[in-house]
């Protein structure tokens, strides 16, 4: 589904990136980090970790060039603070938190509002997207939650449930029958 | 009734002469101790991890005072007995490493050096070794996460992912030293871009999760001085050397009034070359004291350790050890010489007097022989490697094949087991 175009432009991006931050051994592990979808959960929102597991099981299932991966943080400030740099591209969270953290209230109080975009629901869980999550990166989740096989984990069209925010423009092109976007579109 | 209460009298007040008889109430250190508050460096007032001579001083003490610092872990983590790689993931690199301090040394100038003898370490209960993708002297073989938790006492480590293996307990400061000047900022500062033009390792300053905020944060008053901890430097750092062990003394040339000395990122325990990038990582209490060298600073390149039977204490009882020379495939180029960009290098087989490789190749054997011969998995073994293992340089001069061998401590099947 990613196909050959996708992945080219993939292995070109990544290897910009590389020689742009090769200047520090951080560098490759920040590669790292763009090399796998990491579906960022956290210990303070018990369900999350779990799901993550199975999420990332049906994503490599259908996509497996995303390579995706979980992502643990211990707390609540480290999750504000790896979505909101763009360190880790995507959270999933209880819908409760996930609005705590987009109105930067409840336990997200002290970091303020946090920008973020809606993939997909799982039951009580929302899979969000930070917001230079790309269009093209987003449309591809969104077809697979859409696919019949994300049954069995409960996933959600974000139109028939009630949004904690906005929905990512690349999930609503998806869901509205649009073709899949260049990379290099807005996002 | 009055006699019982009369003997009871006696009876409570005999208890406390004897509690004030007990050696306890003997005092005659003076100590001055920086504690933690809060979950990570953010939110600690003792806690920074970048340098530069206007981070404001902890606290003051005068030569002889016990210093007491209270240690965050290297990665500032949070990681836990139950952490799996996915935790790895999250960790924030921008906050490496917490230092505790500065302490500002009463009486100590720019051009003296400073004395800093360690007293002692008390480690915490949990300690953590990983492999951090594209980190470590063999990045490139092992190219995802790994964790081993180990839980800690001073007779040694175990975990249950690395089963039947005790590491003895052999702390020592993987971080220690004082505050650079403004002439070594800049100086230092020059030479690393210059490394990073030509393409090699370097850490340029960089603000994101930068502690003291206020100094080198975004907004900071020095943000792009504040230097990065990870290499050590002549103020010492991260310096990751196990000879400097509880009873050592390590001498360093003090670049401000003050000194500004630190430590942090203490090890239980690490082999020679710490080759998956971390010890057993933890935190911990230091106690050190210090004493003025005046003028001793000036000639000084480096820092220097100073010890006596220490180094015999820390060697194994029993060991295998593999022999590398400096041989690669055809056409590999491994990490560390990648920035040559030479094709002359690439070509060959056997390069010439080259103790990386050296290393490289007596590594990779020593991983192989702890896969046939113990049952680990390559991860385990890289791991054990980091913690076990140290790489020494057998000799330098039959060229082209300078000789490092990599010396496994075989205590660590049979001695300490809990």
């Amino acid at each position: 589904m990613f196909g050959r175009l996708f992945i080219l432009r993939l292995a070109s991006i990544l290897f910009v990136y590389i020689l742009i931050t090769s200047h520090s051994p951080w560098g490759q592990y920040h590669a790292y980090r763009q090399q796998h979808l990491l579906i960022m959960s956290t210990r303070e929102d018990a369900p999350t970790y779990p799901f993550s597991k199975q999420l990332v099981e049906v994503i490599n299932q259908e996509l497996p060039e995303a390579s995706a991966r979980p992502a643990r943080a211990r707390t609540f400030k480290r999750v504000q603070s790896l979505i909101s740099t763009g360190q880790i591209p995507l959270l999933l969270l209880s819908k409760k938190n996930a609005r705590a953290l987009i109105q930067g209230i409840g336990p997200f109080k002290k970091f303020g509002k946090t920008k973020s975009f809606v993939i997909y629901n799982f039951g009580d869980l929302v899979l969000l997207a930070e917001p230079n999550f790309p269009n093209r990166h987003a449309w591809q989740l969104t077809k697979v939650f859409m696919d019949p096989v994300s049954k069995s984990i409960g996933a959600k069209s974000p139109l028939k449930t009630r949004q904690v925010t906005d929905i990512h423009e690349g999930t609503m092109m998806a869901l509205n029958g649009e073709s899949i976007p260049e990379l290099n579109e807005k996002k | 009734m009055i006699k019982k209460i009369f003997l009871t009298f006696i009876f409570t007040i005999s208890l406390c002469v004897l509690a004030v008889a007990d050696t306890t109430d003997q005092k005659w250190m003076i100590k001055v101790e920086l504690t933690k508050t809060g979950t990570h460096c953010i939110d600690d007032k003792n806690c920074f991890n970048r340098y530069h001579p206007n981070i404001p001083p902890a606290a003051n003490a005068n030569p002889g005072d016990m210093i007491i610092l209270h240690t965050r872990d290297a990665l500032d983590t949070g990681f836990r007995l139950d952490s799996t790689a996915d935790d790895l993931a999250t960790v924030d690199l921008g906050l490496v490493h917490p230092m505790t301090g500065p302490v500002y040394i009463n009486g100590a100038k720019r051009g003296d050096a400073l004395e800093v003898e360690l007293i002692d370490i008390a480690p915490d209960e949990y300690g953590y070794t990983v492999i951090v993708p594209g980190f470590g002297f063999l990045r490139d073989v092992f190219p995802d996460p790994y964790i081993v938790n180990w839980r800690l006492t001073r007779i040694g480590a175990v975990s249950d992912g690395m089963p039947g293996i005790t590491v003895p307990y052999e702390a020592f400061p993987g971080s220690i030293g004082v505050l650079p000047g403004e002439p070594e900022i800049k100086k230092w500062k020059a030479r690393e871009a210059e490394l990073a033009g030509a393409g090699g390792v370097a850490l340029t300053p960089s603000p994101g999760g930068a502690l003291p905020a206020s100094v080198c944060g975004e907004n900071g008053s020095d943000t792009d001085d504040c230097l990065r901890t990870i290499p050590p430097r002549e103020n010492g750092g991260n310096m990751d050397v196990q000879q400097q062990q509880i009873g050592t003394k390590i001498i360093f040339p003090c670049f401000i009034d003050g000194c500004g000395l630190f430590a942090g990122d203490i090890h239980y325990a690490q082999g020679d070359g710490e080759v998956s990038g971390t010890a057993i990582e933890m935190g911990s209490v230091l106690t050190v004291r210090v004493k003025i060298l005046p003028g001793k600073g000036k000639g000084m390149d480096m820092p220097v350790t100073v010890g006596n039977d220490q180094i015999i204490d820390m060697e194994p009882t029993r060991y295998y050890q593999t022999l590398g020379i400096p041989l690669k495939e055809k056409g590999e180029i491994p990490p560390s010489h990648a920035y040559l960009n030479s094709n002359k290098f690439v070509h060959l087989a056997n390069v010439s007097e080259d103790l990386t490789i050296s290393a490289r190749h007596a590594l990779l054997q020593m991983i192989d022989y702890l896969v046939a011969e113990h049952g680990l998995t390559k991860e385990q073994a890289y791991i054990l490697c980091s913690v076990a293992v140290d790489l020494r340089v057998g000799q330098v001069v039959d060229v082209p094949n300078f000789i490092v061998s990599a010396v496994l401590n075989m205590d660590v099947f049979d001695k300490y087991r809990n």
